[in-house]
Parts: C-alpha cells; structure tokens; sequence
C-alpha cells in the first residue's frame, strides 16, 4: 500500500483567493486522517478525492478559528450526506482546553438547522460524533491508533495559545509529522525525528521584523523559515512540506524566497513551498510521488 | 429590498431584491417558484435562480423526494421567468449538481420546456454579469 500527505488548505487567517485554511489530509488505504480544518476545508476534501464521510477521523492543533473554522462544516456535511443513517459516528479528537470546549460547544447555534431538517430526513437532530480529548502531552503520546497505523501528538509552542499540539503519524510505508503552528522548538523536533516528511508551518521573520513594533507579534509564536531548515537539517528529515506561509507567496519568485531561506539554515533536502491539493505519496518509507498542482 | 418566500417547513426564509443605478437583480434565496419571488423579480434584469430538476430529483431514492416540496423547479422557474419578461436567468443551488456539459444542458432544456426565452446561464463558481444602465454587457463564465 501507499500513503498519501494532501495539504488541504495552505491559508492563514489573511484570506486570498487561492488558498483554503489550514489542514491536512494522510491516507493509508482507507483510513482518511485529517488534521485541522480551516476555511474551504469540505471542497478540498472533495477535491482531493475524500470526503467527510471518508474521515476515519480528525484531529485538531489548536483553537484558532483559521483551523477550524471548516470545522461545523465537515461535521454537518458528514450528518446531511448520511441519508440512509448508515455512516459511523464522525471520530473527532482534540486536546482538552479550549479547544475541546469549542468542539462541544460548535454545534449548540446550528440547533434550529438540524431541527428543521430532522423533520425531512427524519434522523436524530444531531450528528452521531464521537468527542475524544487528551491532555496536551509533554513527549509523543498516541492518540489515535488502527491496525497498523497510529497517531502521536505532542505539545507544541504557540503561546499564549495553550495546549496547542502536533502530530506524528506512523503508517508502514513511513512517518509524517504535521506541525500546527508552533515556533521551531525541541517538542516540534521530538515529532520530527525519524520523519520521512514533515508539514511545517512556516514564517519569513524578515517580512514580519519589517513591520512597525506592534504589528510583529507574530514572530514569537510562529516557525521561522531558518530555523526550520536547521532543525529538519539536523534531523536528516528529507522532505519538508511547507504550509500557513507568512506571507502567503503568490509567484514563483515568492515561493523561491522561503525555499533560500531554509536553505540559509542548511537543509539539502526536498522542499516543496505547498499550493493547496499538493500530495506526496510515501511507499515503504521512500517518496514515490510528488504531485504538485 | 427583502420579500418573503416559500422554503417551508424553514420559516422566516426571504430573497432579495438589489436595486442600482445600473438595474435591478433578484436573489431568490432558497424557495419554490412562487408568487412572493415573482414580486421580487418584477421589472428585474437578472434573477439568480436556485434550481431543481424535479423530474431527476423523483427518479431518487424516495427518502429524497421531500426536495421538491421546497426548491424551485427548472421548469416552473422558465414559465415565471418568461411571464416576467426576465432578460437573464442564473441558475445556482443546482440539483443534482451538474458536473458535466451534457449535465448543464439539462437545467437549460427544462427551463427552455418552460418556454423561457431570454439568456440562461447555469453558473458554476465566481460566474458573473456585468450591468450597465440596465443592458447587460458582460457575461463572465
């Protein structure tokens, strides 16, 4: 078998035209994971050929609306496309904190929508979802596991974000490691290490240290494009996928510029500057394909 | 301007109607062909038109039939359309779904079966028509 990483959505919460929000997709046979769920998530889906009612399961970072506000979407979707009331209970994990309370909470103002249309489909008004939270853990931890696949998360740093998390995901054909949003720190390298690709969040500090003093927060809790290339560098990761990019880069002479920078940090390996639906398929822990829209 | 429509058993449903130095534009929101959108249309140089093909929705499951107690029907929507005079119809909210040229085809048939006679456009994302002082001067598919 294979096992295909699909960056749903590239975006940030600064919208443009072509990018959906943060997500993506690992799928290993017919086990679909997702990771976050940002704007557009439910067409990227459709796009890359799943589905809501294709998710195994999904998994959220943090509570950012940029990465979730796809969120009500998927789970609805899932709920009104299951006519015949067949489909399994949406799996949905999330890291206790705010994060879970959103989930418990996202579809408390969709009320009268499902009630107006239980009279219809004349199901129960409320979509069948199974809530999972764990605790943000200091070190790798399973969260999630099927036969031969399974999902760690680890806590990352987004301060003053609490119990933000990442992912590491292992399938036979090899490990992925999501990074949500993070600085580039030593929870994010625990992920990473052994890694055959690694979804990074990824900021140009030099755009942002170009801002006026207020407006460069960002820096302090987002990855910066060379310290990601030393820390993948100094893991031997060989391939980095890059996504949520600050600022977003719309042609090819932008894209080249975060792909220099993470070189600065002294990565040689592969780098792909993602565009939304942008996959590479693992097989037996080598990169077979790449295919990038 | 706002008008009530006809999407029961969903209450308080409404379309809209958008008046500008250049012309006037329905948006019938999601309702049945009814007289309360007629209202809203009257004298309009564009009507964006949810539509369903009923004769393709009856061919479904039967758990799917409750759809054409609420939705506009192609048919119905080119009879109206043409007692109106309407110029320009775009049809959204399209179901099923057309994903094929042929598929398209179809909306624009049944809205022709209801002797509709002016511009139909079966629209796919960021379609769009450009008024001018009332004459419709681009269409961009």
């Amino acid at each position: 078998m294979t096992t295909t990483v699909t960056v749903t959505g590239t975006g940030t919460p600064m919208a443009t035209a072509d990018r959906a929000g943060a997500g993506a997709l690992v799928r290993y046979g017919d086990t679909h994971l997702q990771f976050d769920a940002g704007r557009a998530t439910v067409t990227r889906l459709m796009a890359a050929g799943s589905s809501p009612a294709d998710l195994t399961a999904l998994f959220l970072t943090h509570y950012h609306s940029d990465h979730l506000v796809g969120l009500q979407d998927v789970v609805l979707t899932h709920w009104t496309m299951d006519v015949y009331d067949e489909f399994a209970p949406f799996e949905l994990y999330a890291p206790n904190g705010h994060t879970m309370e959103f989930c418990e909470r996202m579809l408390d103002i969709w009320h009268d929508d499902l009630a107006v249309r239980s009279l219809h489909n004349l199901r129960e008004p409320k979509p069948k979802m199974n809530l999972s939270g764990f605790d943000a853990p200091t070190s790798p931890t399973e969260v999630w596991s099927n036969g031969d696949v399974r999902v760690l998360a680890n806590a990352v740093r987004h301060e003053p974000i609490e119990d933000a998390v990442g992912y590491r995901i292992e399938t036979p054909d090899g490990v992925v490691a999501i990074s949500g949003d993070t600085i580039v720190c030593d929870e994010m390298a625990a992920l990473a290490e052994g890694a055959d690709v690694v979804v990074y969040e990824a900021l140009r500090m030099d755009v942002i240290a170009a801002r006026p003093p207020d407006k460069r927060y960002i820096m302090g809790y987002h990855a910066d494009t060379r310290l990601i290339g030393k820390q993948v560098a100094e893991l031997d990761v060989p391939m980095v996928m890059l996504t949520h990019m600050i600022p977003a880069p719309s042609t090819d002479a932008e894209k080249q510029l975060y792909i220099d920078e993470v070189r600065e940090g002294g990565y040689e390996g592969e780098i792909i500057v993602c565009d939304d639906l942008d996959s590479v398929v693992l097989d037996n822990g080598s990169v077979k394909a790449v295919d990038q829209r | 301007l706002a008008g009530p429509v006809r999407h029961e058993p969903v209450e308080g449903a409404v379309g809209y109607r958008v008046e500008t130095p250049d012309g006037v534009v329905a948006i019938s929101g999601d309702t049945l062909v009814c007289d309360e959108v007629a209202e809203l249309s009257r004298g309009a140089d564009v009507v964006v038109y949810e539509a369903t093909r009923f004769e393709q929705v009856l061919n479904f499951p039967p758990e799917l039939h409750f759809i054409v107690d609420y939705h506009a029907d192609t048919k119905l929507i080119g009879e109206q359309m043409e007692a109106l005079g309407i110029p320009t119809v775009m049809l959204t909210h399209l179901i099923p779904p057309p994903s094929t040229a042929e598929e398209k085809q179809g909306f624009e048939d049944d809205v022709r079966e209801g002797r509709y006679t002016g511009r139909v456009i079966v629209c796919d994302d960021l379609d769009g028509v450009t008024l001018d002082g009332a004459a419709l001067t681009g269409v961009l598919g």
